[in-house]
């Protein structure tokens, strides 16, 4: 497989470098793009339509790429690309526009056009983070295409502004929808790993009225106002610090899972969350001990590299709030996991992650760093 | 910055680019280092103000948990010392109790601390299956998830064994695995059950002792059974029926039963009598049961009694009495000899109703018998009713043709005379004879006019002895009481009480034959009710009766003689009864017998017959006699005639009807009709006084039969007749018959 990644700080800079590329007989088929939201999804959707290249693109909160010549592996205020040239016929990819439904809805929609594209396949998603709830939407997939099928992805971002993120295809975006790329199976060895590294804090406490991803109260305390109590900061100052301290969810079923603010309603008192948090969970303050999870990350992904080593590229979907709690350390577990694979890694600081954790289940996750390998077989 | 400074660097010193080059690497490194530093200080910064609000706001959460905590404690503890039932807590390996609430420690008499050095097994009764064994079961099972309910018997620390129920269930507590155990007090459930189980026994040997009288085939066989039920349900050592002798003292039978083979107190029970124990005997006859309890507390002055309690060695007694309608036949009684067991009112009272459902059994025995010996006497109905019929047409030829023979003798002919006397006691005797059969084929329903008693013995017995080595005397007191009887059946009644006592002095003797005025007080040993009686006794000083044969003598075909037909005391008691009186015997082996019997006197006065010869022969009427016998026709009509009537005869009702209507119509009527109750194969008398009457509602008829049982001779007026004449008549009793009618009384 041949590939070409590169960042750009402008529409016109990728549009030109894409020209480029195209001229020198790299006939890429699907363009990975993960773009600042400065930019201008829309400008950026519109001139990616003169290129025959399937564009699987969403905004982003911090852009990653690592492996290819000069680039830093962080940036902001930029773009991501990379180019590939993989067979049409393992790979499918639609943009799908929310019209309105549930989060659940959407995903058992994308899961329903998965199964009619591939008989055995897996899906790289983007959402959008800020009008769905992650875990609805990953549990509306397995509703439709079973619990079995590898969801990777993330949701959009919007360099922490919190306002509107996009998934975008060539000539077409989508500010509430998602676009997805269905792989078949039988010609992409694709694998990942989901790491987090935050631990809990603080005394259990029980979650007393939530509606799916907007909590309200927690032991009777309205939402917000509890979470300005414990960590000490003021309204202006949320989501973004909760964001480093999220909820430590525990389930019905006994596992734990992170849920981190993407947003408030000071007038209902109340926290949006980047995926469900059920009433009468039982939930936990949590933060980044230290800077250990940039060790734990080296640490864990190991199993992954022993399996994954001829990996053709990595995607990952990093947690913005790892970026944020990790400043530039975080730029080590980047530029460090590359290496291991050493072959190029692109990705973005998204507002939530789909993977696969190191128990193997694929979940709705926050809070983590989402390596996604790829491998495509050749005919 | 640092492309700035490398450019000016390059400026300043002329430096190569390698050199720039690392020193620009360098700066760079410097400067992402001290980025990195920044960011810690800061993120540290910013963490110790988010983590010190965090942590403050969670020490404060513990500290509101903790008392939480501490007060849910204190509630929990109230509530675990507040619950009524003890509640321990202990290791599941090795029983150790960890902790006991406050009735727990109530409950088993040790402190808190105590109960922390025990362990289960130390509170339990420690014997199989209230052992560590079975403990250790049952602790293996709760373990296991499976909750355990059990009863169990406790030991407290005064030593005292007592039921407990368990229930038994693992539980976590403080975060480690330990069994919890419930303990409630059952001793007074327990004692409930046992009360109830003991009531269940008893009321199960009871249902017991009542089938066995449902249906009994041996009697004897039924009450040692029962008495070994009861005896066994009741702990005693020793249970007994003692039935009394006529006189109601003195014991003739006894059934017993015994725990251990005991002959030496058997053998005094056989020869008790209530009057050694006068005070129970009173309470006894008063329907009231006497119950010893402990062999003290017998009042000092019951010196029998203590007599009594002292031979047998009886530490507890009770004793119940048995009632047969009002005569008192006895008692059943329940010994402990050793050692005194109590028995409370619950078990008395079943005891009670034991003895209640063995005399009702007792009473049901003895109506049985006196049908059986009915049905005996009836068995004997048909055929001797038929045979005594025959035969007493044939006597009342027989009489009546020696009654005219006497009659129309002339002269001195005294030896005649006396030989047709002769003859016609024959035929009494032989009338006696059916009398007794007929007596037997239905009871022989009694005739009764008010009559001398004294009369009937003397010549009933006079007449028994004639001829015999033994001789009468008579004690008849002068004023004695008329009798409402049938002179005929009492007669046989004195006969065949005499003749046996005859019978029993083949050496000769004296018979005493005695009657007096009685007045019968409330007596539970005759069953008859209070009033006026005659009390007639026949005493001999002949070779007794045994005690085997006593229950038996009035028994239909039983009889101690070769030739005997048994049916002697059988008729007489029969009789007897028949008259609402009743029949006794005493006797003793080798000492006599004395019969003796009781019947109810009559209010009115009774008038002595005078022979009809003596009277002198009246007469006057027409008569019309009806008989299917020849021969009784003949008789008859040769009787009346010498008593100066004219007579016509029929020989069955239809012609009798014929001949009353063609009578009338002549203006010369019937003065009297005198039928024959049975005409086989023609109309009887029954039938034809009905007709007649409705022919002549002044129609005087007499009914005349052989059958003395038939409810018409008895009852004669409700079928139409003014009158009754039994055969085989003589002219006395036909003369009377029709003198009375003629007159009109």
């Amino acid at each position: 497989m041949k590939q070409y990644s590169f960042t750009a700080d402008s529409v016109e800079e990728i549009l030109s470098k894409i020209s480029d590329t195209m001229k020198n007989r790299f006939k890429p088929t699907v363009g990975i793009i993960f773009s600042s939201v400065r930019l201008g999804i829309e400008e950026l959707s519109e001139g990616l339509a003169q290129f025959p290249i399937d564009v699987f693109g969403g905004s982003s909160c911090g852009e990653i790429m690592a492996g290819a010549d000069g680039a830093k592996p962080i940036t902001e205020g930029s773009v991501v690309v990379s180019l590939l040239d993989i067979p049409p016929s393992c790979y499918k990819l639609k943009l799908f526009k929310q019209d309105e439904i549930s989060s659940f809805e959407l995903g058992k929609r994308i899961g329903n056009w998965g199964k009619d594209q591939f008989e055995d396949f897996s899906f790289i998603i983007m959402i959008c983070g800020l009008q769905n709830d992650g875990e609805q939407v990953i549990k509306g997939i397995f509703n439709s295409a079973g619990k079995t099928v590898p969801v990777y992805g993330g949701l959009t971002g919007d360099d922490g502004m919190f306002k509107k993120t996009y998934a975008f295809t060539t000539g077409d975006l989508t500010t509430q929808g998602a676009v997805v790329l269905a792989l078949d199976n039988k010609k992409v060895i694709i694998d990942g790993i989901a790491i987090s590294g935050w631990q809990g804090l603080g005394a259990e406490k029980t979650v007393t009225r939530s509606v799916n991803n907007v909590v309200y109260s927690i032991d009777n305390q309205p939402a917000l106002e509890l979470y300005k109590k414990y960590l000490g900061v003021h309204e202006k100052d949320l989501p973004n610090i909760g964001i480093e301290y999220p909820l430590l969810v525990k389930r019905d079923d006994g596992t734990e899972v992170l849920r981190a603010i993407i947003g408030i309603d000071g007038a209902a008192n109340s926290l949006i969350f980047a995926g469900s948090v059920p009433e009468g969970a039982k939930v936990r303050f949590s933060s980044s001990p230290g800077f250990e999870p940039i060790e734990r990350v080296k640490e864990d992904v190991i199993p992954l590299l022993d399996k994954t080593r001829d990996a053709d590229i990595l995607l990952l979907f990093n947690c913005m709030a790892r970026h944020m709690a990790l400043g530039p350390m975080i730029a080590d577990e980047i530029t460090e996991t590359q290496e291991k694979w050493n072959c190029p890694m692109t990705g973005f600081f998204c507002y939530g992650e789909f993977g696969k954790n190191m128990a193997g289940n694929f979940d709705f996750y926050n809070e983590t760093f989402n390596l996604v390998t790829l491998k495509f077989i050749s005919d | 910055m640092l492309k700035i400074l490398k450019e000016k660097l390059n400026k300043l010193t002329e430096l190569s680019e390698e050199d720039s080059k690392e020193i620009f690497d360098s700066l760079k490194k410097a400067e992402k280092e001290y980025e990195q530093l920044d960011f810690k200080y800061k993120r540290a910064t910013k963490e110790k103000s988010v983590l010190y609000s965090l942590l403050q706001k969670t020490s404060e959460d513990y500290a509101l948990t903790f008392a939480k905590l501490k007060a849910s404690e204190a509630n929990y503890r109230e509530v675990f010392n507040s619950v009524n039932d003890a509640i321990f807590i202990h290791h599941p390996i090795t029983g150790q109790i960890i902790d006991a609430n406050r009735k727990a420690e109530e409950m088993y008499g040790y402190s808190h601390d105590e109960m922390s050095d025990l362990d289960v097994i130390s509170i339990s009764a420690d014997v199989c299956p209230y052992d560590r064994e079975h403990a250790q079961i049952k602790i293996e099972k709760a373990v296991e998830g499976v909750p355990q309910i059990f009863e169990w018997l406790a030991k407290d620390k005064q030593g005292k064994i007592f039921w407990v129920e368990v229930n038994l269930q693992c539980a976590v507590i403080g975060e480690q695995a330990s069994l919890m155990a419930v303990v409630r007090d059952i001793t007074e459930r327990k004692q409930a059950e046992g009360a109830l189980n003991r009531r269940l026994e008893l009321e199960k040997v009871l249902a017991e002792v009542s089938s066995l009288f449902l249906s009994i085939m041996n009697m004897d066989e039924a009450l040692v059974s029962a008495l070994e039920k009861l005896g066994i349900i009741s702990n005693a050592d020793s249970s007994y029926i003692c039935f009394f002798r006529e006189d109601g003292n003195n014991i003739a039978r006894v059934h017993r039963w015994s725990r251990q083979p005991d002959p030496y107190r058997a053998e005094v029970m056989k020869n008790l009598s209530l009057d050694l124990v006068p005070h129970w005997a009173e309470k006894l006859r008063r329907r009231e049961e006497v119950y010893i309890q402990n062999s003290s507390e017998v009042p000092v002055e019951h010196t029998r009694e203590r007599e009594l309690i002292d031979i047998l060695n009886l530490a507890g007694m009770l004793l119940l009495p048995l009632f047969v309608g009002n005569h008192f036949i006895g008692f059943m009684g329940f010994s402990q000899y050793c050692e005194t067991r109590h028995w409370n009112r619950e078990d008395i009272s079943i005891f009670r109703t034991a003895s209640e459902i063995i005399s009702s059994a007792l009473e049901r025995k003895k109506i049985e018998e006196e049908l059986s010996k009915i049905q005996n006497i009836e068995s004997l109905g048909i055929l001797a009713g038929g045979i005594a019929h025959d035969f007493n047409n044939i006597l009342t030829s027989i009489l009546g043709n020696i009654s005219l023979a006497k009659i129309y003798i002339d002269g001195d002919i005294t030896e005649t005379l006396d030989i047709l006397t002769q003859a016609e006691r024959a035929c009494i005797r032989a009338k006696g004879l059916t009398q007794q059969l007929l007596t037997f084929s239905r009871g022989g329903a009694p005739i009764k006019k008010t009559g001398d008693i004294g009369e009937v013995l003397r010549e009933s017995a006079t007449f028994m002895l004639r001829g015999s080595s033994v001789r009468c005397e008579f004690y008849i007191s002068p004023d004695i009481w008329g009798v409402e009887m049938d002179e005929g059946q009492i007669s046989q009644v004195v006969g065949n009480l005499v003749v046996n006592a005859e019978q029993s002095m083949p050496e000769g003797g004296i018979i005493w034959v005695g009657a007096q005025n009685y007045v019968l007080k409330e007596d539970h040993t005759i069953p008859l009710a209070p009033g006026k009686y005659v009390r007639v006794w026949i005493k001999d000083s002949g070779v007794g009766i045994s005690e085997e044969h006593m229950a038996r003598i009035f028994d239909p075909y039983f009889t101690t003689k070769k030739k005997g037909s048994g049916l002697g005391l059988a008729t007489a008691y029969s009789i007897i009864r028949k008259h609402q009186g009743h029949i006794m015997v005493e006797s003793r082996q080798g000492q006599g017998s004395t019969f003796s019997f009781l019947l109810p006197a009559s209010g009115k006065t009774f008038r002595t017959p005078v022979s009809a010869e003596k009277r002198g022969i009246g007469g006057g009427g027409k008569i019309l006699l009806m008989d299917d016998d020849e021969s009784v026709r003949d008789i008859g009509e040769k009787m009346l005639k010498r008593l100066g009537y004219s007579v016509e005869c029929a020989k069955d009702g239809q012609e009798a009807l014929m001949v009353y209507q063609s009578a009338r119509q002549t203006g010369e009527p019937f003065d009297i009709v005198i039928m024959d109750l049975t005409i086989p194969g023609g109309m009887g008398g029954r039938e034809t006084v009905e007709r007649l009457l409705t022919l002549d509602p002044y129609a005087r008829a007499v009914v005349s039969s052989g059958y003395s049982t038939d409810p018409i001779m008895s009852d004669y007026k409700h079928y139409g007749f003014q009158a009754v004449i039994p055969k085989p008549y003589t002219m006395n009793s036909l003369k009377d018959t029709l003198e009375e009618m003629l007159s009109g009384s």
